[in-house]
């Protein structure tokens, strides 16, 4: 067998976020596609910033093509021909400059950068991964989708053969993914090494020569695809049979809580119209740039609404700010729980108050006792594990992260939980406690109206699953009985009649 | 007067002095005292160069206790010295024109006017800066100049003289003549001279101190303190979770503008003279004094104790240094020095608590 082009061995290091590896070990063998899989959390990061050279590790051996190695800095890591597809994307340079960032086409005398060989080549290499972009046009409003097809881009132009992928399917509608997929097939052929990082097996089951499984920071299985079966690639991954993952839960729904007619935001959501009622959880899907999210945003008057109506009891109308929508009982726990909903140098207890000030039995002023009695029982009833309220939120581990907005919706009292992909970036226990939380909620006649853009977990979650396609409500599909199909959402997702 | 109140129990594994910045404040503050009473062979502590000392140290720390509200939301406020002229000026000419006027009338109706001014130029700020989204550090560097211009223009750049004499006590005056001399002497076992009881605590001082408790609550136990560093610490979880942020942001200036009013009308009385260049240069020592006091310029982080311990700190060195002989460039350098140590400090704690934003998928 030919030297590895990248081998780990031993490897154990440590994450700024706490989260680490320990004694990982597997090989890239040249000219082969490698699927890395394992649930949020088991480490696959590390590994991409390890390569990218943002982490050194703390014990072990990195070998590239046989030969120990430091990979000092992200520069380091492209000499020695590695790219990694990272996400940041500067909004303000064009598409093309975004594929090429850091090295662009430069003319051979005067050494200005040769914009139009650098608009060609971009579109050249996102037309492999089969996508047309106005590639002059500065990256700014590039849906999400999209932006890490460009980082894909980048990847594939860097001129490295070695190529670490993160997710690079991930939000994509099918044909994207096939194109995406026949694209890499096609790097591996012109000699290409490619570890592709991913949390759906499916993805990979055909593609990858090469499986390794990571499960909390550790290698629990690295062997060829064709010796391995779907279902034990999927037990290896959870360390064990997938029990109950979602749990159970007699549902009763109630009157309409909420009634949304024509909701309309300026060319990403068109007149929009359901009904989300008492106990019960209403899925909502799409593909990236369905509009999802903006509909949720807009629902609560964080995205300004062009049209529509929302009807919360006797009251109708739009509200123009999420205070608003607040005081009428309804609160957004939004997709990044980082960047949009905690604030991490502060303490838990006010995380959780932030929303119910007025909630306090103390007259308009907020003290600490009554604060921390509020903090301390929403700990207790949320089993967050924290060592009390008045540490930071920072530390907490993700899904308690999570359980602190949940605590902080329950805090207000407020009665409508709209959630945007609450189990982003979680693993399956964590998410399996996400799901009771949310039974536990409905069934005290909360509304949830729960986003996701993974259709499994609506199907074993939600009541009623609304799907949209390009900013429409394609159909609503009734799951009371847990029996619509994959195979029914993705049909609505791509625009197929009901 | 520590800071227990702000951090109640430091769960993480920093060093004390790093979690309790008003503290490491304070220790910086009495290590500057007691080199300056050596150095100064006394003087430094002398009963006039502290009534000096306080006065300043109350105009500025006023200025700053609002100066902390704007900088935990993230924002920053250049306009202050340029409005305490305005101000200044404003009550000036309100005293002149109402000559018939009892004086403490008069000195009302000045100071009402100087703070309304300082109220609107504090609005228009953070009405710039939450509408148009516009960075404050320009916002308020172009109300600076509007003010600074505004005050030469109102009083053709003239200092406004001749002010009614009772408005030197606002500035001069000593409170509890009377009944806290009396019980310090009696406790003292003396009898009261006419000297030392009027010598007790400067109305300046007085008027800060009132301010120093009345801000400390403000932004630790009421919802609009709550809010303030809430939209500093995140703004967009602040939107959602149902704060006013364009409310609270506006209010942050107002209320330093606000302050400036009635800091413009105190320094009035201390010269007795409204000076249109008055408070050139205040903006960077009251900016100092709020990083010195640990308030972190990336917002969601300060307490207003801080900022006091800040302020005193600032105002011992600069006034230590004046009874040293020391040329007025040497304060400059030492005041940047310390502003650069305390943003450095400030980066690196901010770097610490935000350690954990990589906790994304993977």
């Amino acid at each position: 067998m030919a030297t590895p082009r990248v081998r780990f061995r031993n490897i154990t290091a440590t994450a700024p976020s706490h989260r680490a590896l320990t004694d990982v070990s597997f090989e890239l063998a040249p000219a082969t596609i490698h699927a890395l899989v394992g649930d949020g959390g088991s480490g696959k990061c590390i590994i991409t910033d390890i390569l990218a050279g943002a982490i050194h590790p703390d014990s072990g051996v990195i070998e590239i093509n046989g030969a120990p190695q430091r990979i000092r800095d992200p520069r380091h890591a492209r000499d020695l021909g590695i790219a990694v597809a990272s996400r940041g994307i500067v909004d303000d340079l064009s598409i093309a400059a975004n594929v090429f960032l850091g090295h662009w086409p430069r003319r051979r005398v005067t050494r200005v950068i040769d914009f139009p060989r650098m608009h060609s080549a971009a579109r050249d290499a996102l037309a492999t991964l089969g996508v047309e972009l106005p590639v002059t046009q500065p990256a700014r409003g590039l849906p999400a989708a999209q932006r890490q097809l460009v980082a894909v881009a980048r990847a594939f132009a860097s001129g490295a053969d070695v190529l670490v992928l993160d997710e690079p399917a991930a939000g994509l509608a099918p044909d994207h993914v096939a194109a995406l997929h026949r694209a890499i097939a096609a790097a591996r052929d012109r000699g290409a090494t490619i570890l592709y990082i991913t949390r759906r097996v499916d993805e990979v089951l055909t593609l990858a020569r090469t499986v390794t499984i990571l499960r909390a920071g550790r290698t629990v299985l690295t062997a060829p695809i064709a010796d391995v079966t779907r279902e034990q690639v999927l037990r290896e991954i959870t360390g064990g049979p997938r029990t109950m993952e979602f749990p159970k839960r007699e549902s009763a729904p109630g009157p309409p809580a909420v009634r949304v007619r024509g909701l309309a935001v300026r060319d990403r959501v068109h007149a929009v119209s359901f009904d989300l009622r008492a106990g019960e959880v209403l899925g909502l899907t799409g593909y990236a740039g369905s509009g999802c999210s903006a509909l949720a945003r807009a629902l609560v008057g964080d995205l300004r609404a062009a049209a529509g109506e929302v009807t919360i009891g006797d009251a109708t109308g739009l509200f123009r700010k999420p205070r608003r929508a607040l005081a009428a009982g309804m609160m957004l726990v939004p997709a990044e729980r980082i960047r949009t909903g905690l604030s991490l140098d502060r303490p838990i207890r006010e995380n959780l108050s932030l929303a119910a000030h007025d909630q306090l039995p103390t007259g308009g002023l907020v003290t600490r006792r009554a604060e921390r009695d509020l903090a301390l029982r929403l700990l207790a009833e949320l089993s967050i594990l924290s060592a009390g309220p008045d540490c930071l939120a920072g530390p907490l581990a993700a899904v308690d992260q999570q359980k602190i907005l949940f605590g902080r919706f329950l805090a207000s009292r407020a009665r409508i939980l709209i959630l945007d992909d609450p189990t982003r970036g979680l693993d399956a226990a964590s998410r399996h406690e996400i799901y009771m939380l949310i039974n536990q909620l409905v069934a005290q006649a909360v509304a949830v109206l729960m986003i996701s853009p993974d259709p499994a977990e609506l199907l074993g979650t939600c009541d009623r699953i609304a799907v949209m396609h390009a900013g429409c409500l394609a159909g609503i599909l009734d799951n009371t009985n847990r029996d619509v199909t994959p195979t029914h959402v993705a049909q609505l997702a791509q625009g197929a009649e009901a | 007067m520590t800071n227990d109140a702000d951090h109640p129990q430091p769960v993480l594994a920093a060093p004390w002095l790093v979690r309790l910045p008003a503290l490491r404040t304070l220790l910086l503050l009495v290590v500057i005292v007691v080199a300056m009473t050596i150095l100064t062979g006394g003087a430094f502590t002398a009963p006039d160069n502290l009534v000096d000392l306080t006065r300043q140290v109350s105009f500025e720390a006023l200025i700053a206790f609002g100066m902390t509200f704007v900088v935990v939301t993230g924002g920053i406020d250049l306009s202050v010295g340029a409005l305490v002229a305005l101000t200044g000026v404003v009550a000036g000419l309100v005293l002149r024109a109402t000559p018939g006027w009892s004086e403490p009338v008069a000195i009302g109706v000045a100071l009402a006017c100087a703070v309304a001014v300082g109220l609107a130029a504090g609005t228009l700020s953070g009405g710039v800066v939450t509408r148009f989204a516009a960075p404050p550090f320009i916002v308020t560097l172009a109300v600076m100049l509007v003010a600074r211009g505004a005050a030469s223009t109102l009083c053709a750049a003239q200092p406004v003289t001749d002010l009614p004499p009772a408005l030197a006590s606002l500035s001069h005056g000593f409170v509890a003549q009377g009944a806290f001399a009396r019980l310090d002497h009696w406790l003292a076992g003396t009898t009261v001279d006419a000297e030392s009881a009027g010598r007790w605590l400067p109305v300046p001082l007085l008027i800060m101190l009132i301010g120093f408790v009345v801000f400390h609550v403000l932004l630790t136990r009421t919802v609009f303190g709550r809010g303030a560093v809430a939209v500093g610490s995140n703004a967009t979880a602040a939107r959602l979770a149902g704060i006013p942020t364009h409310r609270t942001r506006i209010l942050v200036y107002a209320l330093t503008g606000g302050l400036c009013g009635l800091v413009g009308v105190l320094h009035d009385a201390s010269g007795m003279t409204a000076d249109p260049a008055a408070g050139q240069m205040w903006e960077l020592s009251i900016i100092a004094a709020v990083v010195l006091g640990g308030t972190s310029l990336f917002g969601g982080r300060g307490t207003i104790t801080g900022t006091l311990f800040g302020a005193f700190t600032i105002g011992a060195l600069a006034n230590g240094l004046t009874i040293l002989g020391a040329a007025p460039y040497w304060r400059n350098v030492t005041l940047g020095a310390i502003i650069l140590a305390a943003v450095i400090a400030d980066a690196a704690q901010h770097r610490r608590d935000h350690r954990w934003g990589g906790n994304a998928p993977g």
